[in-house]
């Protein structure tokens, strides 16, 4: 069956269908990672995005053999290229959890075209649908409204009982990062809007990834709590979370033109490099980590995004790539570790 | 960053002549290393004795010995030069073998040379199995289990065994082979209850047997600060058992899990630093997928065949970086040359994917076509598509074999069963042959260790081939495109010529998409024009240049079609580029420097198939394709061009003279028109008209079949069992039958010419009698040969020819001289072979002259003055096929050459003696009579003696032998690597008996 993906300046791209046949509209993202497909497509960043396969012949193996970051699909809709038709255990696997989930995909498509495209025009929205004369709106969902339907709907305690005490504010954390967090201790994982009681209750503050715009006014509350505990408890992040506590402590966020999503970034601490894996839209502006009580302690070596931050005095850290991997390299430069000593670092 | 580079005077090792294993991807990293070298200011010095290579071209160092690579020649340069560094990995175990030696004896020490690599206790690691073994163990990096079962203890041992099946190695043998695969408990208890039941069987050392497991490779590069990357990882279609060499691969791995996948290339990363490699590094893992689990193999501290392909696959040039690297640049410092405006410091990713096929000897070879853990292949192509299916055919339609029977599916299932059961150098044409028979998966799995998924992606194209057989292929000729299914196996199933299939194409504006490989999957832009095509997308490339030059190269190495031919498309490129036109070169060949893809202006990385080339006629309006440099495979795709484009598209002597030089048939009879002598000959389109031709002349004979790459199917016949023999294997087709002359002396002649203005750029003659094949035969050159009126009757023949066929650019004629006369074998209206070692003989620029020749017409005369002699002495690769038949014929079956340069004959006779380290005591056989020559006397020996003698002195005593058919004694020596020379001129010569004629 004949499938479209349209975009909002009225370009389009024809395919064949697989997945759900349902209507579902996004922000166009690429990620150039050629494994782990499945892995990306449950990281519930993604949500609010229709991802876009660099890699043309995906779903060689079978899915249930990634490490799934969440309970199905976020991304909206998918976007590959392979194949002249749908064959072979892997594609048929992920059509039918597709199918299941409510996922539109389409295939055949030049994805090279549209990945230029991305580059090109920047973050473009797109629809993929079935109807060619698709008259509907392009509109972006709002960050609330993806992290609430990504984010936990209730509080969940993990390793009861360790001594060390987490507040892990999930705003739709991968499972491997979560999994890395709890095993430091008692993770108490708090939603977009859940209670928090004292912050002084717990050893460490972990601010997930998520989706969406990391300046929305809507994580501002999230925002107050860091800037509480600077100097006090310790917080850490990773990817939404690194950019949320930057845009706490002073520093400024920017869209970037088309985002960071792959395997194969590599990020430098000015003396040795670590290839990382990366999926983002927004970073700390670099410039204006002066103005905070941050410093830049590593960098994308290509285009200079701040990779690390952190003020380990005020027990602080947080990194723009995924430390956790799934997909990508796990935890090359040792965060893991250092978020650990951040409590040592606070006390002394 | 070092400061110190203008002072380094730097020792570049080259890996010699091409052999199997140790081949052309050496030239490639070779050359690379040195340009990166003088770049940065430093003074190259390189030693190789392979002629065939750009490395040893003039442009490529500042002093070039092209000399036999040993330890003295090395030590001398070293001294000569004042050599202060070396490099040394980029020359295969040639290299590795000679820095480990100047090392060992002082001679780094000595000199104050630093090692620009990885040092010699990283090499040694790798290296010593056992060594490398215990250093993964304590680094906790995953080997296969192993564990030593005792005679005393044995049943107690095998309680705590837990890893079957396991391999028992009752012997220890090179690559480890002879070993037991031992399935389970039962057999286990079995099976040493009666080793142990053997006196003197005390122990015995048991692993884990990996056969039939996923074989991975990971390219790795690190610099001298620990910053390590993995280039890209490749899957082995082929599963464990097969050589990595021998193996289908694709990059990037298909069939692998992220999290197995990141976890070998973090222990690989790991490898490299335990490894202190500097530069670039290959390590080996044998996966199990379902039990996700997965052991290191095998580690190589150097650029390698893989990092070859591994750089073509990805755009990431693995030798240019890994010379930085030893020059002491960090990742971070150095510019990924594809994107020129990123850093080096990343891992490329594809939106692409590659395949690569070998290719075996298999018309040289027809008696061993089994493969396993030795290599036999002698080249590779590679594919590159959109999807993986549309690479593996690309790779396929690369080989430049015809596969029709295979995707006709007219073949009996038995014959598929049986050939798919066993790997073989046909089975990935037997597994397309199952699918089209459509065999099941499941059962074609089971046999070859493919991935089901793979087969799955190929079951899909085979239904669509099996469709365009049956059906309609025009209406559906959109949906076999997009599919990536080329025009010639369309053509192979439909019957339908290629050239029908592209108007067909044409018709629908059905053209190739032009997609650029850029490291990054378009995530970056790229100023590289490193390009390759597709269907039915949009095309990367619109910026148009003026005045564009196609260059066809010469495909995949096969015997008779390899290195030689690379050196000269490149030399070609370069002269374009300087006379201020493009050059857009269209190759196959990943090991190449051709395809590297700063040599020309753009590079298109296809199949040279009709296809192909007219996709980039088209596209990109070239002014014509030059087909002089690609060997055979241009000579037979011209008229085809010209069908298409008209007979101007192709340059120099034009598809209509060529294919008068081709048919053999017709040129014999225009030579008898011309009154030039050749062997009384007949054409023959039929057995029956063989038998014919053959009584009418009289045995011997030779026949050949025409256009061929290397003589395919060319045989002397000296009886009638040989005569019968042949007749049951000849296919239908055209024939030429020749009285086989014996006793002749046979000349290479190559020129450059522009109809009747010629200029001879050199003649060589065979040291061994005609019918011994070109490339086969040691060939010289020097003052005096060959004799005046030989020249001056080879200069009459080819003006005679060449204003004929109106020839313009090169020209290669075959003649031989008996008692007077000359006799013309056969003409080629391209570069020949023998072009480069002429080149760098003569020290002029041959290729750059016969461009000139070919786009303006110019023929600038030059006075060539030679000083001395040459020799082109080539390489066999007897040794590693065991039930080949050991002689030398019309065949070619040498894999490379070397060269040797001397001021006297006596002192050239002594180079070929080093270049094949053997000293002055021989042994002869003359018609069963053996004799063994030591310390200048001759001694009757029995043949008993002459093994054992053999025995005793290895690889420094040669074998000569004539008038003799002792194909035992010669397999004897073939497998133990004694240099073997067959023929009376060649023993006459060697051992200083021959007279040549007319020398001053």
């Amino acid at each position: 069956m004949r499938r479209y993906l349209l975009l909002e300046d009225g370009d389009s791209f024809e395919g064949k269908a697989f997945g759900a046949s349902v209507e579902k509209s996004g922000e166009l993202i690429f990620t150039t990672s050629s494994s782990g497909y499945y892995e990306a497509m449950t990281d519930p960043s993604y949500a609010g995005q229709i991802m876009v396969f660099a890699f043309p012949s995906i779903f060689y193996y079978e899915f249930w053999k990634d490490n799934q970051q969440s309970n199905g699909i976020k991304a909206e809709g998918i976007v590959v290229r392979d194949a002249p038709d749908i064959t072979g255990r892997g594609f048929l696997a992920i059509d039918g959890m597709m199918k299941h989930q409510g996922i539109p995909g389409i295939y055949g498509v030049d994805t090279r075209r549209l990945v230029k495209k991305i580059r090109d025009s920047g973050n473009i929205m797109g629809v993929i649908t079935d109807d060619l004369n698709y008259s509907g709106s392009f509109e972006r969902k709002s960050t609330v409204d993806l992290i609430r339907n990504v984010g936990p709907k209730s509080e969940i305690v993990l390793n009861r009982g360790m001594e060390n005490k987490i507040l892990f504010i999930d705003l739709g954390t991968k499972s491997d990062l979560l999994r890395q967090i709890s095993a430091m201790g008692e993770t108490h994982v708090a939603g977009l809007d859940a209670r928090i009681g004292s912050i002084y209750d717990y050893d460490l503050i972990f601010i997930s990834n998520g989706p969406g715009d990391p300046s929305d006014p809507g994580l501002n509350r999230i925002r107050d709590i860091i800037r509480k505990a600077e100097g006090n408890v310790p917080v850490a992040g990773v990817c939404f979370g690194h950019q949320i506590i930057g845009s706490s402590l002073g520093a400024e966020l920017e869209r970037m033109p088309y985002g960071h999503h792959g395997i194969n970034h590599a990020v430098s601490d000015g003396r040795k490099i670590f290839i990382t894996s990366h999926n983002h839209n927004f970073r700390i502006s670099r410039d204006s980590l002066k103005n905070s009580s941050l410093i830049e302690m590593q960098h994308d070596l290509n285009d200079g995004t701040v990779e690390m931050a952190g003020n380990i005095e005020n027990g602080i850290i947080s990194v723009q790539y995924h430390p956790e991997g799934s997909p990508g390299p796990k935890d090359p430069a040792g965060f893991f570790k250092a978020v650990e000593g951040l409590s040592n670092a606070i006390r002394n | 960053m070092q400061s110190e580079t203008e002072n380094k005077r730097v020792l570049v090792i080259g890996s010699g002549p091409v052999v199997i294993g140790q081949a052309a991807e050496f030239d490639y990293a070779g050359s690379q290393a040195c340009r990166i070298l003088r770049s940065l200011g430093i003074y190259t010095v390189l030693l190789n004795s392979n002629p065939a290579t750009i490395q040893t071209d003039e442009e490529t160092a500042d002093r070039i010995y092209v000399m036999t690579i040993n330890f003295e020649n090395a030590v001398r340069i070293i001294e000569k030069e004042k050599i202060n560094g070396i490099v040394a990995g980029m020359a295969g175990q040639t290299g590795l073998n000679i820095l480990l030696e100047l090392y060992d004896r002082g001679i780094i020490e000595k000199y104050g040379i630093e090692i620009m690599g990885t040092p010699p206790e990283g090499i040694r690691l790798a290296e010593d199995r056992s060594l490398f073994h215990q250093k993964m163990v304590e680094n906790s990096i995953n080997v296969p289990e192993s564990m030593v079962i005792r005679v005393d203890s044995w049943k107690d041992d095998l309680e705590r065994v837990e890893f079957y099946p396991f391999i028992a190695r009752t012997s220890f043998s090179l690559g480890g082979n002879s070993g037991r695969v031992i399935r389970n408990r039962e057999e286990a208890e079995r099976f040493f209850s009666s080793f142990f039941s053997i006196e003197g069987n005390n122990q015995l050392e048991i692993e884990r047997s990996l056969l039939g497991l996923t074989e991975m490779e990971y390219e790795v590069i690190r610099d001298d600060s620990g910053n390590a990357i993995m280039v890209c990882n490749m899957e082995n279609i082929d599963p464990m058992g097969v050589h990595t060499g021998e193996s289908i691969v694709v990059t990037p791995s298909l069939t692998i899990p992220d999290h197995l996948h990141q976890e070998m290339r973090r222990q690989a990363l790991k490898i490299a630093e335990i490894l202190m490699i500097r530069g670039a590094c290959n390590v080996q893992f044998a996966v199990d997928i379902d039990r996700e689990r997965f052991y290191a193999i095998e580690a190589n501290p150097r650029t390698s065949r893989s990092s070859a392909l591994a750089s073509k696959a990805t755009g990431y040039p693995i030798a240019k970086i890994a010379t930085f690297i030893v020059c002491g640049y960090a990742l971070t410092e150095i510019r990924n040359p594809i994107t020129g405006n990123t850093s080096a410091a990343f891992e490329p990713s594809q939106d692409y994917v590659t395949v690569k096929i070998p290719v075996w000897p298999s018309t040289k070879f027809p008696e061993d076509t089994e493969i396993g853990i030795a290599m036999h292949s002698v080249g590779e192509t590679m594919g590159i598509g959109r999807s993986f299916e549309e690479a593996f055919l690309k790779a396929v339609a690369s080989l430049e074999i015809n596969l029709g029977k295979f995707f006709r599916g007219d073949m009996p299932v038995e014959e598929i069963r049986e050939n798919i059961s066993f790997p073989n150098n046909m089975r990935y044409a037997y597994i397309i042959a199952a699918l089209v028979r459509n065999m099941g998966i499941h059962d074609i799995h089971n046999r070859t260790g493919w991935s089901e998924e793979i087969l799955l992606k190929l079951k899909n194209i085979t239904d669509l081939i099996n469709s365009a057989r049956t059906g309609n292929m025009e209406d559906n000729l959109e949906k076999y495109k997009r599919a990536g299914i080329p025009d010639i196996i369309l053509s192979w199933v439909t019957g339908r010529s290629e050239v029908d299939i592209l108007k067909m194409r044409i018709g629908k504006n059905l053209l190739p998409s032009i997609r650029k490989i850029d490291s990054s999957s378009g995530e970056y832009n790229s100023v590289t024009k490193y390009l390759y095509s597709t269907y039915l997308e949009e095309d990367d490339l619109s910026e148009d240049m003026e005045r564009k030059i196609l260059i066809m190269g010469s495909g995949p190495n096969r015997i008779a079609q390899g290195l030689e031919f690379d050196y000269s498309s490149v030399k070609a490129v370069r002269e374009i580029r300087k006379m201020g036109l493009n050059a857009i070169m269209i190759n196959s060949n990943p090991e190449t420097v051709s395809t590297d893809f700063d040599i020309s202006n753009e590079l298109y990385f296809e199949p040279l198939t009709l296809e192909y080339v007219s996709g980039i006629i088209q596209k990109r309006k070239v002014s014509g394709i030059i087909v002089q440099f690609s060997g055979q495979t241009g000579q037979n795709m011209a008229s085809s061009i010209a069908e298409v484009f008209g007979e101007s598209m192709v340059l120099g002597t034009s598809p209509k003279s060529i294919q008068g030089m081709e048919d053999r048939n017709l040129f014999s009879e225009f030579l008898r028109q011309n009154n030039i002598l050749q062997a009384s000959w007949e054409g023959a389109e039929s057995r029956g008209q063989i038998e014919e031709a053959v009584r009418k002349m009289g045995l011997p004979v030779i026949i050949r079949s025409g256009f061929i790459i290397g003589g395919s199917m060319i045989r002397i016949i000296r009886n009638s069992m040989e005569l019968e023999k042949y007749l049951n294997e000849a296919p239908e087709g055209k024939y030429h039958i020749s009285r086989f002359m014996e006793d002749a002396r046979e000349f290479d002649l190559d020129f450059i010419c522009n109809v009747d203005q010629i200029e001879i750029c050199g003649i060589m003659e065979h040291i061994e009698e005609a019918g011994v094949h070109s490339g086969d035969a040691i060939s010289i050159m020097g003052k005096g040969i060959p004799e005046k009126w030989i020249e001056a009757e080879g200069r009459r023949i080819i003006s005679l020819i060449s204003g004929h066929f109106k020839m313009k650019g090169f020209g290669n004629l075959q003649f031989m001289e008996k008692d007077g006369r000359i006799y013309v074998i056969e003409m080629n209206a391209r570069a020949s072979r023998t072009v480069p070692v002429i080149s760098k003989f003569t020290g002029i620029n041959w290729v750059g002259k016969g461009i000139r020749a070919i786009l303006n017409g110019e023929i600038d005369r030059e006075d060539v003055h030679i000083k001395g002699y040459c020799a082109k002495i080539p390489v066999f690769p007897f040794d590693r096929f065991e039930n080949s038949i050991y002689a030398l014929g019309p065949e070619m079956r040498s894999t490379g050459e070397a060269m040797a340069t001397a001021r006297d004959m006596e002192d050239l006779v002594e180079k070929i003696r080093v270049e094949k380290g053997i000293g002055r005591d021989y042994i002869v056989n003359i018609n069963g009579e053996f004799t063994y020559f030591h310390g200048g006397i001759g001694e009757k020996v029995s043949r008993e003696q002459c093994i054992s003698i053999m025995g005793k002195y290895g690889r420094k005593l040669p074998y000569f032998e004539y008038d003799s058919h002792d194909m035992d004694l010669r397999k004897f020596c073939y497998m133990r690597r004694i240099p073997v020379f067959q023929g009376k001129r060649i023993f006459e010569f060697m051992n200083n008996r021959m007279e040549i004629k007319n020398i001053v």
